[in-house]
């Protein structure tokens, strides 16, 4: 099932392991140039940019394909256009195998021809059907046979949204069930992908999935916050069930997603620490955040800057006791830096970061606004590393 | 279900192939037994966050109160908190040396940063009640930026480097963060895409000066981001301008510069950039030369040849980046 010989994968995860060895110093340099030199590679960008700058090239190149095979093509067929998206789906999928055979993995290239075999398909059964379920089905079948045979983690993403737009379309409108159960369904689901992945986690041997497997359970950690979450609930019963809540009524049980739009981050949390697995703490701290957004949405206390002072005092009051806390330990959980911690590397991105949130007024704008206080809607930061 | 920081059977298997050996499995399994969770990244960016939040809200407080009564108590309070915070700064200080000097505990780097947005802050609002330069915003820019320079070459400070940086383009008078890159609200004339070049190539020859006199050397990578950044929409912007002719020499001197530099200091994220503001600017002018010459067919000329094009572009960067990246591998940390 897996396009790549198995001997180079293994070669290819073997090196990605000495680099993190090589990063927590457990390997010397020249160790490291060892395995490497001798240890077959496929050809992948483990840089991000590099990723990114090759998957917008391989889109220009998939284009550029087609529109020079359509200038030719389209004036063969004029009636079905209905068949342009599934010729899309077909030629990137025979570049991308064609990729593969290059022994391009992970590269950038052969992701922009995986997704965009997917995405074509997608459209093109979607102009086709003209419905959604088809596309989700197809979604949900296709992301799965990707995210295997290519091991390929959006696709494996796109599954997942698959899966979970199948339950949802079911339950909106289809009738299974009162639309009511649509977020409890949510949390069933989200719980039963966790532990599946989980499961499916502990064999070894399935080490070349073990990142699509951890951004699974991000997935689906998220979903089961988002089914449980007031605004969320709120939001999806006004619009759904034409329900409407004034003051005095309010969403069935709604003390329920009240109650655990805040414990379920704090559950997030704990586990997190207890597990000692960052991905599970990380995902406690987004949905903490969007649950302290989903009540100040409803409820007004005090103006914004108030809320940023207030809450900056906390957060910082916060991370205080907890550094202080574990100032002295050094095993377990700690403040200690970790042997591949490096400082350099989170300065310099906390210095590009607050780039991103300096709004520095020009001199031509009357404006008088503070030097670099201002929004701090630090979205393009990634960019810069 | 505690996560471990190995692969079990990965290690194994690099055992096997003679990578590792016993030692060093051994020194591996004692450290996976101590169960190291390090929160430090995480704590200090919740501070730097915390930091961030607070003073953009008093920002806003100040900014929100400028007519009413308590605006005085609001400016002294805020000088009293930034007086407060560089106390203890200058307390705990090491003192200036041209090489790192970093606190004994972090958390001083940002009361340091702290001080310094409560200052610009406070800078701004006396400004705007008291009319110290007039209107004009560009003076008390200027007075920002020479503070943070100092606050970030005495405590060693990159982030309100970054800060002074930021407010000495504000002086010249391009707001330039990456929110307003991507908003396209940098060029909002010719003059401006000059002065921006001044000042990219201003903080370059600062930068390559104080790696060469070994002054707070550790800062190039601020600098040479922000310039990379700056000089690269600036020519963008240049060469999509009337006077375009003018910014093929400059896109040519930014492409090298970079290139050399992004060997020298093997820095991925600044070779990554040079090359998409390279080929950026490269088909840009590709672009307007086929604007020019327009003959029969040539459109669809155009279209069967792009393919080629492409293909004949990603193998040239397949090669760079491989080379870069054997340089960057090849170089003994």
């Amino acid at each position: 099932m897996q396009a790549y010989n198995k001997s180079e994968l293994e070669n290819y995860f073997l090196a990605e392991e000495a680099k993190k060895l090589f990063q927590k110093k457990f390997l010397s340099k020249a160790q490291l140039q060892i395995v490497s030199a001798q240890l077959a590679q496929l050809k992948s960008n483990s840089n991000i940019f590099f990723r990114i700058g090759f998957f917008l090239l391989g889109n220009f190149l998939l284009s550029s394909v087609i529109s020079a095979i359509s200038v030719i093509l389209l004036q063969l067929i004029t009636e079905q256009y209905q068949i342009m998206f599934f010729f899309y789906a077909i030629v990137a999928y025979i570049g991308l195998e064609v990729l593969v055979r290059m022994k391009f993995f992970r590269h950038g290239l052969d992701d922009a021809f995986l997704l965009s075999a997917q995405i074509s398909l997608l459209i093109g059964i979607g102009i086709l059907t003209e419905a959604f379920l088809p596309v989700l089905i197809t979604m949900l079948v296709l992301g799965v046979f990707f995210a295997i045979r290519f091991i390929n983690t959006i696709s494996a993403l796109l599954a997942f949204i698959g899966l979970v737009g199948i339950f949802f379309n079911v339950i909106v409108e289809h009738d299974v069930m009162p639309k009511f159960y649509l977020s409890f369904v949510g949390l069933l689901l989200a719980i039963i992908v966790y532990f599946f992945v989980v499961h499916l986690s502990k064999n070894q041997n399935y080490y070349p999935y073990f990142k699509t497997f951890d951004t699974l359970r991000v997935a689906s950690l998220l979903l089961g916050y988002l089914s449980m979450n007031y605004l969320v609930v709120r939001e999806l019963s006004e619009s759904l069930m034409n329900l409407t809540i004034t003051n005095t009524s309010d969403v069935p049980f709604a003390i329920v997603f009240y109650v655990l739009t805040f414990l379920i981050p704090l559950l997030y949390f704990f586990l997190g620490i207890k597990w000692k697995d960052k991905l599970v703490l990380y995902s406690g701290l987004l949905t903490l955040a969007f649950g302290f957004y989903s009540i100040r949405h409803y409820y007004y206390f005090f103006p914004i800057e108030y809320v940023m002072v207030i809450s900056g005092i906390l957060l910082f009051g916060l991370a205080y006791l907890i550094i202080q806390q574990l100032k002295n330990k050094t095993e377990g959980v700690t403040f200690q830096p970790d042997r591949d911690s490096d400082n350099s590397l989170l300065l310099n991105t906390q210095a590009v970061l607050s780039l991103a949130n300096a709004t520095t007024p020009a001199p031509t704008q009357s404006n008088p606004m503070e030097f670099g206080g201002g929004g701090f809607s630090g979205g393009g930061a990634g960019e810069q590393f | 279900m505690e996560k471990s920081h190995f692969s079990e059977i990965l290690l194994q298997k690099l055992h096997q192939k003679e990578f590792l050996n016993e030692n060093d499995l051994e020194e591996i399994v004692i450290y996976q037994k101590k169960g190291i969770f390090s929160l430090r990244s995480e704590l200090l960016l919740m501070i730097y966050f915390s930091v961030i939040l607070f003073t953009s809200g008093i920002g806003v407080i100040v900014y929100n109160n400028i007519d009413s009564i308590g605006h005085l108590a609001i400016l002294s309070a805020n000088f009293i908190l930034m007086l407060v915070c560089f106390y203890f700064s200058f307390k705990k200080a090491k003192g200036y040396a041209n090489d790192e000097v970093v606190f004994e505990n972090p958390l001083y780097d940002y009361l340091v940063l702290t001080g310094s947005l409560l200052a610009c802050i406070f800078l701004g609002y006396i400004n705007f009640q008291y009319q110290i330069f007039d209107e004009s915003y560009a003076y008390v820019s200027l007075i920002s930026a020479l503070l943070c320079f100092f606050v970030a070459y005495y405590f060693d400070n990159r982030i309100v480097l970054s800060l002074a940086i930021t407010s000495l383009a504000a002086f010249i008078g391009i707001s330039i963060s990456p929110k307003s890159i991507f908003q396209n609200e940098i060029y909002s004339s010719l003059q401006l895409t000059y002065s921006g070049l001044v000042l990219g190539i201003g903080l370059l020859v600062w930068m390559e000066h104080s790696l060469k006199t070994k002054i707070k050397a550790h800062f190039h990578f601020v600098y040479a981001t922000f310039a990379l950044h700056l000089l690269g929409v600036c020519i963008m912007a240049g060469l999509l301008s009337e006077h375009w002719f003018v910014f093929i020499p400059i896109l040519i001197g930014f492409v090298y510069f970079f290139y050399k530099f992004s060997y020298r200091v093997l820095a991925t994220s600044l070779f990554a950039f040079m090359l998409l503001y390279g080929y950026f600017g490269v088909n840009i002018l590709i672009g307007k030369f086929l604007f020019y010459i327009d003959f029969g067919f040539f459109h669809q000329l155009v279209i069967m040849v792009s393919p080629f094009y492409v293909i004949a572009s990603i193998y040239f960067f397949i090669r760079l980046v491989k080379q870069f990246n054997a340089e960057k591998n090849a170089s003994v940390q």
